[in-house]
C-alpha cells in the first residue's frame, strides 16, 4: 500500500499535534473566549436587533 | 425535453467523473474528486464547443451541443478507466468508523444540511438578484445561449473568465432561471467536504476536522452566497480542493503514480478556479512556485533522480493541469484584445495605474484597518450579506489554529503539510492586498484555508478544555445563525419576503412590452447617468426566456453620444448594429424629455413611465444628504423603437421635400 493510502487509512491520528498541557490548553480557551467576546462586543448592535426580533410578537 | 436535457448534461458529467474519482482510495478524496471532476467535465465540454464555435462560426454552445460534448467526455472517462483495469492495489473496504465518530459526522451533516436547505428555500424565493448577477453573470450566460458561442459581450464583465457561468448556462437550457440563484449550493457542500479533507491532510482527527468544516459551511457569507449566483463559493471550494490534493501529494512517494495524480488534481482544481475569477490569479501564480519549493524541500535525501529533477516534474504537472480548464478564457481575450487578462493591466509597468477602488471602506473605518475584518465581519451599513460575514466562530478560533499550526511545524509532525498551508495562506493574503480590490469576499478562499488549522486546536487541548471549546463553538455558531435568520426574515435583503410568489414582471418592474417581444429582439441598454445601477437592468431586459438580445454601448460602439453625432448618423449606427429598441432608465421624480423625442420620424416612443423602481435593491431608495433613507426612489423609464430609415431624409434629421409622384 502506498504512503498516500496509508495516510488515508491511518486517519489523522498519526499526525495529531503534540498535546498541550492543562495550563496551555486552558490558556488557549481563554484566548478563544476573549476573541469571541471581542467579536460580540463589536456586534452589540446585532445582538440588540436579535433580542428585539426574538422578543417581538 | 428541455428539462430532461439539462438533467442529462449534468448527469453525464457526474457519470464521467465517477471513474476519475475511483482513482482515489480515501473516501473524502473520492468525494472531492467527484465534485471537481464533474464540474471540470462540464467546463471542458463547453470550452471545446466554444473553440469549435469560434473556428466554425456556428452556434454550437447549445443544448444539443452540451449534451453531445458531455456524453463524449463521459465515454472517454469510462474508456480510460476500463483500459486501466485490473487494479489489484485498490482496497475493497475501508476500516469502519467508531460509533461515536459516526454519530458526530451524522450530526454535522444534519446541521449543515438543514442550514443549506434553508439557504436553498431562501434562494429560490425570488428571481435572480444582485448587482453582479444581473449586470454580468447572468447576461453573459444569456448572450452565449442566444449566440451559441462563448464570446465576450457587454460593457461590464465581458472579458472575465467564465467557468462559473457555465452551470448557469446549462440551467438556462431548461427555459427557466428558477434554479439559478442556488447554483453555488453544491459548491458550498463541496467546500465543506474539501475543508474536512484538508484538515485531515494536516493531521487532524475525523471529529475535529468535522468541527472545522462547520466553521466555514455555517458562516453567514456561505449562506448568503448560496442564495445568489455569484462565484465566491465556487472558487473557495476549488481552492480548498486544490490545497487538499496538494498537501496529499506531499505524503506520496516521489515518482509514484499517486503523487502525479494528487498534483494533477491540485492543478486542475486551481485551474478551474482561475478560469472562474481573476481574483484567483495571485493564488495560482503563487502556488506554482510553492509546489516547486515544497517538493524540492520534500525531495531531500530521497533515492533516485536528482533532487531538482524530482521537484520540477510535479511543478510542471501542476502548471499543465491548471492550464487545461483555464487557458480557454485567456486565449479568447488575447485573440480579441491582445491582452489575456483584459480589462486588467497587462504589464508590471501599468500596475501602478491600477488604483484601489476603496471597497474596504464599506467594511472598516480606514483602509489600514483591513486586518480587523474577522472581528467586524460585516458591511458597516448593510450588515451580513453575500459580501461579508465570516462568522463569530472563525473570529474566535482561527488565530489559535494558526498558532498551533505553526507550533506543530517545529515539532516536525506533518510539518511539510502545515508549513505549506501557512505559506499558501500568506501568499493568498499578499495577493489579495496587491490585487487592490480589497473586498472581504475575495479573501474567502484564504479564510477557508485558515479554518483547517482550527481542527488542530480541538485535537491538541485536554479533554476539559476541548469541551469548553465545543461550547464556545456552539455559542459562536448560534449567534451567526441567529443573525443570518434575522436578516433573512426581517431585513431588506428580501430573500425570504416573497416565498416564491413573485414573478419576473413584479420583481424587476420592467415594461410589459419587454415580455412581448419576439426572442432575439436587440435592445440597446443606454447609460443615461454615471450611476452604475443602470447595469442591473441588463438581465431583466431579457424578459421571458429565451429572451431578448440585450447589448450595451461597448458592443455596438454607440451610446449616449448618439446625440452628439446627430440624429441621422446615430440612427444609421443603430441600424448598422440591427438595434430594434433603445432603453434608458434613471432615478428621477418627474417625467423627462430626451433628444430622441425631437425625432419622432426616427424613434417611436413606446414606453414613458415614472414609477417606483426595484423594491429590493439598496440603490432603489432615495437618500438625503446625510445618507439616510427617505423613501423609495422613483425611476423614469423610456424606451424607443428604432424606426426604419425613411427615404429622402436630410443630413440634420429634418425631412427633406417628399419625393414627387
Amino acid at each position: 500500500m502506498s504512503q498516500t493510502a496509508d495516510q488515508d487509512h491511518r486517519g489523522g491520528g498519526s499526525g495529531r499535534p503534540e498535546p498541550l498541557g492543562a495550563v496551555s490548553s486552558w490558556l488557549l480557551v481563554v484566548v478563544s473566549c476573549s476573541l469571541l467576546v471581542l467579536y460580540l462586543v463589536l456586534h452589540a448592535r446585532e445582538i440588540r436587533l436579535i433580542l428585539a426580533w426574538l422578543g417581538s410578537p | 425535453v428541455a428539462v430532461l436535457s439539462v438533467i442529462l448534461t449534468f448527469g453525464l458529467c457526474f457519470l464521467g467523473a465517477i471513474p476519475i474519482a475511483l482513482l482515489w482510495r480515501s473516501r473524502v478524496a473520492r468525494v472531492v474528486a467527484l465534485g471537481v471532476a464533474s464540474f471540470g467535465l462540464l467546463v471542458l465540454a463547453f470550452q471545446v464547443l466554444g473553440c469549435l464555435a469560434a473556428v466554425t462560426g456556428a452556434a454550437l454552445v447549445t443544448r444539443g451541443g452540451a449534451l453531445i460534448a458531455s456524453g463524449v467526455l463521459c465515454a472517454v472517462a469510462w474508456g480510460v478507466r476500463r483500459a486501466r483495469r485490473p487494479r489489484p492495489e485498490l482496497p475493497t473496504r475501508w476500516p469502519p468508523l467508531e460509533d461515536r465518530t459516526r454519530a458526530w459526522l451524522a450530526l454535522g451533516v444534519i446541521v449543515v444540511g438543514a442550514f443549506l436547505a434553508f439557504a436553498a428555500a431562501s434562494g429560490l424565493s425570488a428571481p435572480p438578484r444582485g448587482w453582479d448577477i444581473l449586470s454580468y453573470h447572468l447576461p453573459r450566460a444569456m448572450s452565449w445561449l442566444l449566440h451559441g458561442d462563448l464570446g465576450p459581450r457587454g460593457s461590464t464583465g465581458a472579458f472575465y473568465p467564465g467557468n462559473a457561468e457555465l452551470p448557469i448556462l446549462t440551467l438556462l437550457f431548461s427555459g427557466s432561471d428558477r434554479l439559478v440563484p442556488v447554483v453555488q449550493l453544491p459548491f458550498a457542500l463541496l467546500a465543506g467536504v474539501a475543508l474536512f479533507g484538508l484538515a485531515r491532510a494536516i493531521g487532524a482527527s475525523i471529529r475535529s476536522s468535522a468541527l472545522a468544516a462547520l466553521v466555514l459551511t455555517l458562516s453567514p457569507i456561505v449562506f448568503f452566497q448560496s442564495t445568489i449566483a455569484k462565484d465566491d463559493v465556487v472558487v473557495t471550494a476549488l481552492v480548498l480542493a486544490g490545497a487538499m490534493f496538494l498537501l496529499r501529494s506531499l505524503r506520496a512517494r516521489a515518482g509514484a503514480r499517486e503523487r502525479t495524480q494528487e498534483i494533477a488534481a491540485a492543478g486542475f482544481a486551481l485551474g478551474l478556479a482561475l478560469g472562474t475569477k481573476y481574483s484567483i490569479l495571485p493564488y495560482v501564480f503563487g502556488s506554482a512556485p510553492l509546489v516547486l519549493l515544497v517538493h524540492y524541500v520534500r525531495a531531500r535525501g530521497g533515492p533516485g533522480a536528482p533532487r531538482a529533477q524530482r521537484a520540477w516534474r510535479p511543478a510542471a504537472v501542476f502548471v499543465v493541469a491548471a492550464a487545461i480548464p483555464s487557458l480557454f478564457w485567456f486565449a479568447r481575450n488575447a485573440i480579441h484584445t491582445g491582452n489575456p487578462i483584459e480589462p486588467l493591466p497587462l504589464g508590471p509597468g501599468q500596475w501602478g495605474a491600477w488604483e484601489s477602488p476603496g471597497f474596504e471602506l464599506q467594511f472598516v473605518p480606514r483602509p489600514s484597518l483591513w486586518w480587523i475584518f474577522p472581528w467586524i465581519d460585516r458591511q458597516l451599513v448593510a450588515g451580513y450579506n453575500g459580501a461579508a460575514g465570516y462568522g463569530a466562530a472563525f473570529g474566535a478560533l482561527f488565530l489559535p489554529g494558526l498558532i498551533l499550526c505553526a507550533r506543530a511545524i517545529r515539532s516536525r509532525v506533518r510539518h511539510y503539510e502545515r508549513a505549506t498551508l501557512l505559506i499558501a495562506m500568506a501568499l493568498g493574503v499578499a495577493g489579495w492586498w496587491f490585487g487592490k480590490f480589497h473586498l472581504p469576499r475575495l479573501l474567502l478562499p484564504v479564510v477557508a484555508l485558515a479554518c483547517a488549522p482550527i481542527a488542530l486546536v480541538f485535537d491538541a487541548v485536554t479533554r476539559g478544555a476541548r469541551r469548553a471549546l465545543i461550547v464556545l463553538l456552539a455559542v459562536a455558531l448560534a449567534f451567526s445563525a441567529a443573525e443570518t435568520l434575522r436578516i433573512t426574515f426581517l431585513g431588506r435583503d428580501i430573500t425570504w419576503t416573497h416565498r416564491g410568489r413573485v414573478d419576473h414582471r413584479e420583481f424587476y418592474r420592467m415594461p410589459d412590452l419587454i415580455y412581448e417581444l419576439p426572442a432575439g429582439t436587440r435592445i440597446l441598454l443606454l447609460e443615461p447617468s454615471s450611476d452604475d445601477l443602470y447595469k442591473t437592468y441588463r438581465y431583466p431586459l431579457v424578459g421571458a426566456l429565451p429572451g431578448n438580445d440585450v447589448v450595451m454601448e461597448d458592443d455596438v460602439g454607440v451610446g449616449m453620444d448618439l446625440a452628439a453625432r446627430g440624429a441621422v448618423l446615430g440612427h444609421i449606427d443603430l441600424h448598422a448594429h440591427a438595434i430594434d429598441y433603445v432603453f434608458m432608465r434613471i432615478q428621477t421624480h418627474r417625467p423627462r424629455e430626451t433628444w430622441f423625442d425631437a425625432y419622432p420620424h426616427l424613434y417611436e416612443k413606446v414606453v414613458d413611465l415614472v414609477e417606483p423602481g426595484y423594491p429590493w435593491y439598496r440603490e432603489a431608495y432615495s437618500v438625503d444628504a446625510d445618507g439616510e433613507i427617505v423613501g423609495r426612489a422613483l425611476v423614469a423609464t423610456q424606451m424607443y423603437r428604432v424606426l426604419p430609415r425613411p427615404t429622402g431624409i436630410g443630413w440634420e434629421g429634418a425631412p427633406s421635400e417628399p419625393p414627387r409622384p
